[in-house]
């Protein structure tokens, strides 16, 4: 009788301890389960998106360096007035293929202007700066609202120190203030209150020659940039090696960019907007 | 007497036991939970993979047939701009493309459209995209790649394209008159290239 019922504790604790330790296995079960997910969740979200970022500066790198080589290719008039853009039946182009006598609309190309200016007193002046200006503003113009950009040429150099900058054109948004400003909503312009902002081209002669380092990129995030070289003439056939570089920013209201004319800025610059017809006109909206 | 338990289910039922299914049933709701998450995340995962391949595939794609048509990122003329997109599509590129080179004046809004009826009418109504003079009639800056049987790019198709942009300097003959006489002259303009890829 007492073996009996020994058997009888025995197989029903038996019988109990397995139904908990069926429902411990499932539990553990669903843990497994669980992580496993987590893990193939975490893969699904994050797969993929180095390459993405990868293929992105690909494309950003691509379309800065493009930039570069149109800025270089292109022509633009013998004056530094303008670029042409459009097709031939445009206004620009067909004002210049009807232009007579020769020599009265000249182009050429920027970088033969930049040599020419160069080789004269070994600087660039404002005539040229502002061709280059107006090169950037065309070749850029399709991305006018969302990028900002800094076009340098500058001496190679190993020394620390002083500027080596021989141009340095730097173009924001520069915001004015609310005020009310054209807005077009399928096809039809109406004046409406809104942020006043213009481009703004700055010709900088920086005091140093990590002015842009220190200055400029800390501030506005990822920039895409590309580099050249370029040999300008320094006088009896002796050429010295130059850097041409671009870089091109997402824009962004940035304080030392908001201002970088202000005095004691490291980047020392001036505006070029108001000397020049082609480019935005910031005189309206100016305070 | 002496009985073995699995004998005596009576005196166990009575105790609690249900049956192999009743008692199993508290550790089959889990299981099965498990099992349907599982393969929820799991086919979730899959698909998710296969998109984003696609994705990046398509990306790298239009990366490297838009490094090839724009060359050095300048177009001399119709020839090279008609010769390079060939020389694209004739390598079986794997989706369809549309490129069309605006000026650099162009308001890059209308892109898609503009290309659609391009594509479509053979027309350039905004009249941005580029073009070149080939014995006395206009050629758009514009080529079109489909594969056979491949559906024109429609409303439909928009949501699985990609639109990138490239600048690029176009050279343009312009006729000037000098002493009377008319030159044939090239100028070199700045542009944008946009590549719309769909499958």
């Amino acid at each position: 009788m007492k073996t009996e019922n020994k058997y009888k504790q025995r197989s029903f604790l038996h019988m109990n301890q397995r139904g908990q330790a069926a429902l411990v296995d499932s539990l553990f079960f669903i843990a497994i389960v669980a992580t496993i997910c987590t893990g193939l969740f975490y893969f699904a979200v994050n797969y993929g998106l180095g390459t993405e970022n990868l293929l992105n500066s690909f494309y950003s790198t691509d379309f800065a360096m493009d930039s570069l080589k149109v800025i270089t290719y292109i022509n633009v008039m013998r004056d530094g007035s303008a670029v042409i853009v459009g097709n031939p039946s445009s206004s620009s182009l067909s004002t210049l293929s009807t232009s007579s006598p020769a020599g009265s609309k000249e182009y050429d190309y920027l970088l033969a202007l930049i040599k020419e200016d160069f080789s004269k007193n070994k600087k660039l002046g404002t005539q040229t700066k502002i061709a280059i200006a107006n090169t950037l503003y065309s070749v850029l113009k399709p991305f006018d609202d969302s990028v900002d950009y800094a076009f340098y040429i500058s001496r190679e150099s190993t020394v620390q120190g002083s500027s080596t900058y021989l141009a340095l054109i730097l173009s924001t948004h520069k915001f004015y203030g609310y005020g009310m400003v054209p807005v077009t909503i399928n096809g039809v312009t109406t004046d409406r209150n809104g942020p006043l902002v213009r481009r703004v081209f700055y010709s900088c002669e920086p005091t140093n020659n990590k002015a842009l380092e220190k200055n400029v990129f800390p501030y506005v995030g990822q920039i895409d940039s590309a580099l050249g070289k370029i040999t300008l003439g320094t006088g009896l056939g002796n050429t010295s090696p130059y850097i041409i570089g671009l870089h091109v920013w997402v824009s962004k209201q940035v304080g030392v960019l908001q201002d970088p004319t202000a005095v004691g800025s490291e980047l020392g610059c001036t505006i070029l907007n108001p000397l020049s017809p082609t480019l935005p006109n910031i005189s309206d909206l100016e305070p | 007497m002496l009985v073995a338990p699995f004998l005596k289910r009576n005196s166990f039922s009575r105790r609690g036991f249900i049956g192999p299914i009743g008692d199993d049933l508290p550790s089959l709701v889990p299981l099965v939970i498990s099992l349907l998450l599982f393969f929820s995340i799991f086919t979730l995962t899959l698909n998710t993979y296969n998109t984003k391949n696609f994705f990046i595939n398509k990306q790298i794609e239009m990366t490297s047939a838009a490094r090839e048509i724009k060359g050095d990122s300048l177009i001399l003329n119709m020839d090279q701009f008609m010769k390079k997109c060939r020389t694209v599509s004739g390598k079986n590129f794997p989706y369809n493309f549309m490129v069309g080179i605006y000026g650099a004046d162009s308001d890059l809004r209308t892109t898609v459209s503009d290309l659609l009826d391009l594509q479509n009418n053979g027309s350039n109504p905004n009249n941005q995209i580029l073009s070149a003079d080939l014995a006395g009639s206009k050629q758009n800056y514009f080529c079109v790649y489909k594969h056979v049987g491949a559906l024109p790019f429609t409303q439909n198709a928009k949501t699985a394209y990609l639109l990138r942009y490239y600048p690029v300097a176009v050279q343009q003959a312009i006729t000037r008159t000098v002493n009377g006489a008319a030159v044939t002259e090239y100028l070199i303009i700045p542009g944008v290239m946009a590549m719309v890829v769909w499958e």
